[in-house]
């Protein structure tokens, strides 16, 4: 079961300890805020939505489900040893 | 420059994620965590405790070797940049604890979809990778990928 707990910063939405997590550089970290306000992410209740997983069949990459690295990052022995 | 677009588009669209930003001075172990250097805006690693984004590549596989040694790179990149590249973006599975993606481009095209049933109809309604223009966009992106964010 997923966490159920939230913590919501200007423009973006936190699930803490929620599914996906991204990680991401520092570039234009400025000119990313605020395209996504705290009312638009009230989707009934919010606290739900840990507890739903993502539609997987829509997770597809090169490699399949979860491609998890692109073919040129990854060696052709790693990626076919990928779930 | 790319983790740039997979952050955009996740904001545009209110994907449900939670989102860490690196320190953009990479050291010899690649890019810190704040709590490593706390560069004002970068941010500490609540999730998995890392200190570098390579914790996190070698969280999903200890044995991770990164892309292919590329004999014409070894002439401009440094062995360990040649050996491991540890990149971002990267976006984190942390039921299945492990790396699903760290190519910008299909993270984007991820989020274009993928939410869209825990979205409202209007962010779902939302699409940033149009049929329409798929093919000039892909052809743009190729260009941006080999050019610039795969070169030392």
């Amino acid at each position: 079961m997923e966490s159920s707990s939230y913590n919501r910063t200007p423009g973006i939405l936190h699930l803490v300890e929620g599914r996906y997590h991204l990680y991401v550089s520092y570039a234009c970290r400025e000119c990313l805020k605020a395209t996504c306000s705290p009312s638009d992410i009230d989707v009934g209740d919010s606290h739900s939505l840990g507890n739903q997983d993502v539609d997987h069949s829509q997770i597809k990459g090169p490699g399949g489900n979860y491609p998890w690295v692109h073919t040129l990052h990854a060696s052709p022995a790693r990626l076919s040893a990928l779930p | 420059m790319g983790a740039y677009p997979p952050r955009l588009a996740g904001s545009l669209i209110c994907a449900p994620l939670a989102v860490t930003v690196v320190s953009p001075r990479m050291g010899d172990k690649g890019w810190p965590f704040a709590n490593v250097d706390a560069f004002p805006g970068a941010e500490i690693d609540l999730l998995n405790n890392a200190e570098h984004i390579r914790d996190i590549y070698l969280k999903a596989d200890p044995l991770y070797s990164g892309r292919y040694i590329d004999l014409h790179l070894c002439f401009t990149a440094t062995i360990h940049t040649l050996l491991r590249r540890f990149t971002v973006p990267v976006l984190w599975d942390s039921k299945r604890k492990t790396i699903v993606n760290n190519e910008s481009s299909e993270i984007i095209r991820m989020f274009n979809t993928a939410f869209n049933h825990i979205l409202p109809s209007d962010k779902a309604s939302l699409d940033i990778y149009p049929a329409a223009h798929r093919a000039e966009i892909d052809k743009l992106n190729e260009w941006v990928y080999d050019t610039i964010n795969s070169t030392s």
